[in-house]
């Protein structure tokens, strides 16, 4: 124990001050700026600077391929075809070279929740072949497009075209379209735009946190740690031109800056998810909560099948054709006594037993004779407690 | 109301925890952060366990009994307490400690800040969103939903047995262990209805004791508060251990907290040999078979590292021959309890997975910098880790083994190429490394430092300077001297 103390003692009264502290950090910053400054030349200089123009349309000037887009001044609206296919818009350009542009920018409002939105092009090469990349959406805003990182993006590009579908009566406006030159500065924007793109929670954030989108051509903790690296050695080396060796903190420092550079990137990401969580529930009641998710229709419906059975635990059979559905469906079936699994036919049942089908495209419910028409043919005497299009709760008699 | 109801489903287990903390902790070195930080985890188990029991007297679930009963133990371990704090002499001061710097206290308020802004972005998250990630409502608020619904504790069968008409309701998970869910279904209970966001408050609460406990511990081990407080912030912002406590519902932050609450008390008590830290890692890695099927190896892990701090300064075969026993006794445990769980591990060649792994632990944003300064910190920190924390560092060192057999000798491989299972494994054990690694790194910091003040304090007396320059070695003996603070073994 005296070890300790003595310990606590000679770090404390050794640790940093501010004015060194803060060479520590200005020491982190030069590091950090000098290596995503190499980078960005090193991906956006290609051995000549480009002098090839920037490409820019206002929407108006795209030529959309249905009547679910349409002119609004200078801009144009898009809807949701009700049809469910994409709407095209093409950019009236010629053909270039893919490599003097690489970069694409779609100035609009707001993307309308479930909007999906691609850009697509052809080569001259291939002109039957459609080639697509996704657009992404980050608090509601099209996120720039790095098309030189798609190896399909070569050549000559005869075509590029916006594709956009979505289920939103909501129009979806395009003020602009512009295709830039790929340079050190474009890619200097691109990295920054991909740390601060921080998109929606899902299915997969409970598992893996990318730091932005999956895929990014400088992801920032390796650069970090570079950056604490690079700082490390360039106080070591004034530390030894001036003689004598560099404290332990002073060591430590730089790594703790690095931790910190990255911890705000992920505080702002964790705000602005705790932002879009706050916006769709806060001040609901959980019902609401639960009709603002994206699987509301089956909260809707399970919650309709939950009315009209009794109150008293049933045995539920849970069926559809998609995993999400079947199990989600019982969760909100319990305390029901449900099985969302392992089942496929009606040999397990008995009368008195419940059945609950949602999206089950190969089962059929005959009102006439009050049967369920299983895939294998095979008919269940049922007594319909709720069926509508899609859905239905039956009673095995 | 139901927010009281809700606030006391949280406090009074809390407070059960902390009193029986406090009343089992004697004369301790223990301090306030740490009984807070651990209290409230024991409380957890106090209350599952009050469950289970109620459970099997076939008692109905509800606040009505449930909340007496904790109220009882409660005011049983205060009474304790109580008690014994007024035998106990009042304890000696711990040395002065100088005042932390402009530097320091910067430092510190940076990590506050953003720790306070983190648990307010969580609260969102955990208060209003519904249960969203996918296992949390396939095979754990199940349970906790019907418990809760039908207040009464009813058994979980395997499909097959609920198809057969046993008795019983089914999950794709009807073996794993009830901690989690009973205590999804204490909140339930409590609120008077299943809200499937509120439920996971725990979660938040959980959030908040590992910080306590960890700048507790850290204080206890002789870091300055500043530090402290950067200790519990590295663990804390850990953007994987964040995700799990804004999309609430799943076992692994339970368990990554309990390991690394065992971790830290058997860090102190290989330090000190104060029994309290030892009860305390083993009430905490007691929990860890609780919580998860693969907390049966955690916890055995912890014994191992607790039976190598025993052995003090054995020799290194005999550390390898209690590796193995321990091992083999793990292995033998989990498979007799859970055979049929472990069946669906099939031993299979290992897919290409080191650069999937590379870009999870390096690459990707799931664990800041932890993994690139865990080997650096184990660098400076070595002669300590294979010393005065050599328990520690086996238990650490058996965890990895653990995640590298499953990944390299199992289907789990392709777990780890398609993200969905490696990094939730390596949560489990990556807020134990990184208080460890913090640890390590403090000390040869320390003993860096009383080196170089020793070196300066030889060249400065002249009588001495010349001998001083002879030995040439001052750092190992400013080490050595530090290492002569350690207890007798």
């Amino acid at each position: 124990m005296r070890g300790e103390f003595a310990t606590t003692t000679a770090v404390v009264t050794a640790s940093p001050g501010v004015p060194t502290t803060l060479r520590v950090l200005a020491t982190w910053i030069a590091a950090f700026a000098a290596i995503f400054g190499v980078f960005a030349l090193a991906y956006g200089f290609h051995g000549a600077v480009t002098t090839t123009a920037s490409l820019s349309f206002v929407g108006r000037e795209l030529r959309p391929n249905s009547r679910d887009a349409g002119v609004e001044g200078a801009a144009i609206d898009v809807r949701g075809a009700k049809s469910g296919r994409a709407t095209l818009l093409q950019v009236p350009l010629l053909p270039f070279q893919a490599a003097d542009l690489g970069r694409l920018r779609v100035d609009a409002g707001l993307v309308p929740e479930g909007t999906e939105v691609a850009v697509l092009w052809v080569r001259r090469l291939e002109p039957g072949k459609i080639h697509d990349q996704r657009i992404e959406v980050n608090r509601g805003r099209a996120v720039p497009v790095m098309l030189d990182r798609n190896p399909e993006w070569r050549g000559e590009i005869a075509m590029v075209a916006l594709g956009v579908k979505g289920p939103s009566p909501e129009p979806w406006r395009i003020e602009r379209v512009t295709l830039e030159a790929v340079r050190p500065a474009t890619i200097a924007r691109a990295a920054i735009g991909d740390w601060t793109s921080f998109g929606k929670w899902n299915g997969r954030s409970i598992n893996v946190s990318f730091g932005g989108p999956e895929s990014q051509q400088l992801y920032l903790p390796p650069l970090a740690f570079g950056a604490s690296l690079l700082a490390l050695a360039l106080l070591y080396v004034r530390q030894r031109r001036r003689g004598g060796a560099l404290p332990a903190w002073a060591l430590v420092l730089p790594f703790v800056v690095g931790w910190i550079v990255v911890d705000l990137r992920w505080s702002a990401e964790l705000t602005a998810k705790a932002a879009q969580t706050w916006q769709a529930f806060a001040g609901r009641t959980l019902d609401e909560r639960h009709l603002a998710m994206e699987d509301s229709d089956l909260y809707r419906t399970v919650s309709l099948a939950r009315s009209q059975l009794p109150g008293t635990p049933q045995r539920i059979f849970v069926g559809s054709d998609f995993d999400v559905f079947r199990m989600r469906a019982a969760y909100y079936l319990y305390p029901h006594n449900v099985l969302p699994f392992g089942w496929y036919d009606a040999k397990a049942m008995r009368p008195g037993d419940f059945v609950f089908l949602y999206q089950k495209a190969d089962m059929r419910f005959d009102a006439t004779n009050h049967a369920l028409i299983w895939p294998d043919g095979s008919k269940s005497t049922v007594t319909a407690v709720l069926a509508q299009t899609g859905a239905g709760l039956f009673r095995v008699e | 109301m139901e927010a009281l109801r809700i606030a006391a489903a949280i406090v009074v287990p809390w407070l059960a925890g902390y009193a029986w903390l406090r009343a089992l902790r004697g004369d301790s070195r223990s301090n306030a952060f740490i009984d807070w930080g651990y209290g409230h985890f024991l409380g957890l188990l106090i209350t599952t366990v009050m469950m289970r029991a109620a459970g099997l007297a076939g008692l109905p679930f509800s606040f009505g009994v449930l909340l007496p009963s904790l109220l009882a133990a409660t005011a049983a371990g205060g009474a304790l307490a109580w008690r014994t704090a007024r035998k106990r002499a009042v304890p000696a001061r711990a040395p002065g400690e100088a005042v932390a710097t402009a530097g320091e206290r910067i430092l510190a308020a940076v990590a506050v800040a953003l720790l306070a802004w983190r648990v307010g972005a969580l609260a969102v998250d955990v208060g209003l969103r519904p249960l969203f990630p996918w296992d949390a409502w396939t095979q754990w608020a199940t349970k906790a939903r019907v418990w809760s619904e039908l207040h009464r504790f009813v058994p979980f069968i395997p499909f097959e047995d609920w198809l057969a008409r046993a008795p019983g309701y089914t999950d794709v998970a009807p073996h794993y262990p009830f901690t989690v869910p009973l205590l999804q279904a204490w909140i339930a209970i409590a609120q008077g209805h299943f809200d499937d966001a509120m439920i996971n408050l725990p979660w938040l609460a959980g959030y908040v004791a590992l910080g306590l406990a960890i700048f507790g511990q850290a204080r206890r081990a002789g870091v300055a508060v500043a530090w402290s407080i950067v200790a519990a912030y590295v663990v804390l912002s850990l953007p994987l251990l964040d995700t799990h406590v804004a999309l609430a519902g799943y076992a692994d932050f339970h368990v990554a907290a309990a390991f690394a609450l065992a971790l830290m008390a058997l860090i102190a008590w290989e330090q000190d040999r104060e029994r309290f830290q030892l009860l305390l890692a083993v009430a905490t890695a007691l929990m860890l078979p609780l919580l998860k099927v693969p907390g049966f190896v955690w916890g055995s892990i912890v014994a191992l590292g607790v039976l190598v701090a025993a052995f003090g300064s054995a020799s290194w075969r005999r550390i390898l021959l209690l590796g193995v026993a321990m091992g083999a006794l793990a292995v033998a445990g989990a498979a007799v309890l859970w055979r049929e769980r472990l069946t669906e591990l099939k031993v299979a060649a290992p897919v290409d997975f080191l650069g999937s792994l590379a870009d999870n632990l390096f690459v990707f944003d799931n664990w800041h910098l932890l993994w690139y300064l865990l080997p650096l910190a184990l660098y400076v920190g070595r002669r300590e880790a294979v010393t005065r924390m050599r328990g520690a560092t086996v238990a650490l060192a058996c965890g990895a083994a653990f995640l590298a057999v499953v990944f390299t000798g199992t289907q789990v491989s392709a777990w780890v190429t398609d993200y969905t299972t490696v990094n939730r494994a390596l949560l489990h054990v990556a807020p134990a490394a990184a208080v460890f690694g913090f640890l390590l790194v403090w000390r040869w910091a320390g003993a860096r430092q009383l080196a170089d003040d020793a070196m300066r304090a030889a060249l400065q007396a002249p009588a001495v300077a010349q001998q001083a320059l002879e030995i040439g070695d001052g750092p190992r003996e400013a080490v050595a001297q530090t290492d002569a603070g350690r207890p007798a073994e």
